[in-house]
């Protein structure tokens, strides 16, 4: 018998007895749907904490600040810093040379004078809670690696990298200027005032002047951008801050003589991040980094993952006792036929790869459609959780799709309905071709 | 037929199990991605010179209402920077000391200066705010600016004012300037502390139509 025939075989009997197989898929779609979305769900919820833990950034990012280790706390994940320490150039080459780091990413904050206009551009009215300019610090870095970067989106786009005459604004921001979270795509195209300030003179005959430039508000960030309200390209930032450091004081102003107030170092994976921490150090600076936080939740989130995993899989088990089952029914239905097969030469080979080929066929299509309903389902929960978290002026997730995952689980219902179907198989194959057909 | 029984009810208490057990959240990140990177190019800068009407003092919002603001946002292109360089009691003179450095650090495009309100108050001599007012106008013209306006006094400044406009004409036409007329304005004064009558909100919204307009008009 070849393969065809075993399956125009399993087909007919599949034909046959329809309601029976169909009630044999459903179990598998069901036990598939339950898994896919369980694992699906577990891991968009993994990414998503892990998100929040590391503010949308790479997991192994490090934050070194211009200032010596403190001796006494380098095992934190937030340690207090120790005395100032420029952070320039030459510490950012030593750096970058460091063994297991990836990319190291500088960050310019200055000081502002934020301008609002009167009204957004839709023509509402502004609210804030002060008319008068916001003082407040812009946060410049290299928007071409934002990747690299703890930034997340709300809404809108970063600045292009090159930019004059745009930023990102944080939730912060919105909420001085009286514009609620929900609502923040609204401030988008907003153009913003800005004033680098700089101080002339010492003493009481100080005053102060500000270079002023016109910004557009093209996104709105989901973090706090540092100290500051605004996200700059790093070139706009660096040029307004040589302004203000010109000046006859500096520190009134919150400006910081190191070139870089900042480096944004990301290591080659999560398990290096403390030796890279150690090295920075070594190196002569501060660093801090949510490691000890993203380990333990991290283990957290596994068990998580083992138990749902844990509950799809014991589901798919159980469909895989229906298909059993229902082979087992349909041998002491189809006892005739086996005989007959039997009776015209057919090997013990030939009757076990015609109830295989049916418990896999059940195993693949029960895995196929459960697979895509458990993704549908989960995608439809996504959207309901997405609504909320965008009225609630958070950051929404995306499903994307988990082709992997979806392979896996339509592979692992189809192996786990042969295994299955093993048992009746052989119990069909053993039968003697006269047992088979005197018994009936 | 005990096994086909004993699957059936699994079925059925799987499928009771998976409606009553629902389902999951979702997950992602939205961050943002990047571009190519590169430096600021030179950016067109305008340069505001004068004194304590043009540095906005005394009005409630200045930020937004004296007339360098307005010029700035309403005449500029958005990718310029602006610098208000003026400040209280800056006759023409003390501006060339005070406020002349900063052109040359900005190199701006286009220079705006409303000189002469505190040398009349001072009682400047003409002779010596002309003078000071054709070195400044040079200095701004030396450092690469392209379009230097000058507005002359408000008569409402009182009688001298017409002696002072004459020095600025003369000046404006020697230098090659613009002249920004402000000499038929009526101004609205408003009090301020420390300081002299300084115009109001109103008449800083005319200054700087007439600024816009100059501007404008020059090639």
């Amino acid at each position: 018998m070849t393969w065809r025939d075993a399956i125009a075989l399993a087909r007919r009997s599949v034909g046959r007895r329809g309601g029976r197989a169909l009630l044999t898929v459903l179990a598998v779609a069901l036990g598939a749907a339950l898994l896919s979305s369980l694992l699906i769900a577990s891991t968009a919820a993994k990414q998503r904490v892990l998100d929040q833990v590391s503010e949308g950034g790479p997991l192994a990012g490090i934050k070194v600040v211009p200032a010596a280790p403190n001796p006494g706390s380098l095992d934190s994940d937030n340690p207090s810093p120790g005395a100032p320490r420029p952070l320039d150039d030459a510490a950012r080459a030593r750096i970058a040379q460091l063994d297991n780091v990836v990319s190291v990413v500088p960050v310019v904050a200055t000081p502002v004078l934020i301008v609002p206009p009167d009204t957004l551009p839709s023509g509402a009215a502004l609210t804030p809670r002060d008319r008068g300019p916001i003082f407040d610090s812009e946060v410049g870095v290299d928007l071409a690696r934002a990747s690299s970067l703890p930034i997340s989106l709300l809404d809108g786009r970063l600045p292009i990298a090159d930019a004059t005459t745009e930023v990102a604004v944080t939730l912060d921001f919105l909420s001085r200027i009286g514009v609620d979270k929900a609502n923040a795509g609204r401030v988008l195209g907003t153009e913003l005032m800005l004033g680098a300030p700089r101080a002339f003179g010492t003493g009481p005959g100080r005053h102060f002047r500000a270079l002023w430039s016109r910004v557009v508000v093209v996104g709105v960030v989901a973090q706090e951008a540092g100290d500051g309200l605004l996200i700059a390209p790093i070139a706009l930032a660096q040029t307004t801050r040589e302004w203000t450091l010109r000046g006859s004081v500096i520190d009134d102003l919150g400006a910081k003589p190191s070139p870089y107030t900042a480096l944004f170092v990301v290591a080659h994976g999560l398990e290096h991040v403390p030796d890279v921490r150690s090295e920075i150090a070594s190196v002569g600076f501060s660093t801090s980094a949510p490691e000890t936080l993203i380990a333990q939740v991290q283990r957290y989130l596994h068990v998580v993952e083992l138990v749902l995993g844990g509950i799809g899989i014991i589901a798919l088990a159980i469909a895989a006792l229906g298909i059993s089952n229902a082979m087992l029914a349909a041998i002491r239905e189809r006892r005739r036929e086996i005989g007959v097969l039997k009776a015209l030469g057919a090997a013990d080979r030939d009757v076990r790869r015609v109830f295989l080929v049916e418990a896999g066929a059940l195993g693949f299509v029960g895995g196929t459609i459960g697979a895509m309903a458990g993704y549908g389902v989960a995608s439809v929960l996504a959207a309901v959780v997405n609504n909320y978290l965008a009225s609630q002026g958070l950051q929404t997730v995306s499903l994307g799709l988990p082709g992997a995952l979806l392979v896996a689980v339509i592979g692992g219902a189809t192996l786990l309905a042969l295994g299955a179907g093993i048992l009746p198989a052989r119990r069909a194959s053993r039968m003697p071709a006269r047992q088979a057909i005197g018994d009936d | 037929m005990a096994t086909g029984r004993a699957a059936r009810a699994w079925a059925g208490a799987l499928a009771g199990l998976v409606f009553l057990t629902g389902c999951a959240h979702s997950h992602g990140n939205a961050t943002g991605a990047g571009h190519a990177s590169g430096s600021i190019p030179a950016r067109p800068a305008l340069l505001v010179l004068g004194g304590a009407d043009t540095e906005g003092e005394a009005l409630p919002d200045r930020l937004r209402t004296a007339w360098p603001y307005l010029v700035y946002r309403e005449a500029m292109p958005r990718g310029a920077v602006m610098v208000n360089g003026a400040f209280e009691h800056a006759t023409a003179a003390e501006a060339l000391g005070e406020q002349a450095p900063l052109d040359r650090e900005l190199a701006p495009r286009f220079v705006a200066m409303w000189i002469g309100v505190d040398d009349l108050r001072a009682r400047t001599p003409v002779r010596t705010f002309e003078r000071s007012l054709t070195e400044l106008i040079h200095i701004v013209k030396a450092d690469g600016a392209q379009h230097v306006l000058v507005a002359d006094i408000p008569d409402a400044y009182g009688n001298a004012a017409a002696t002072y406009d004459a020095a600025i004409r003369a000046t404006v036409r020697s230098t090659g300037a613009v002249l920004v007329e402000l000499e038929p304005v009526a101004v609205h004064f408003v009090e301020a502390d420390h300081l002299p009558p300084v115009a109001d909100t109103a008449t800083h919204r005319e200054i700087a139509t007439r600024f816009e307009r100059a501007l404008r008009s020059t090639p």
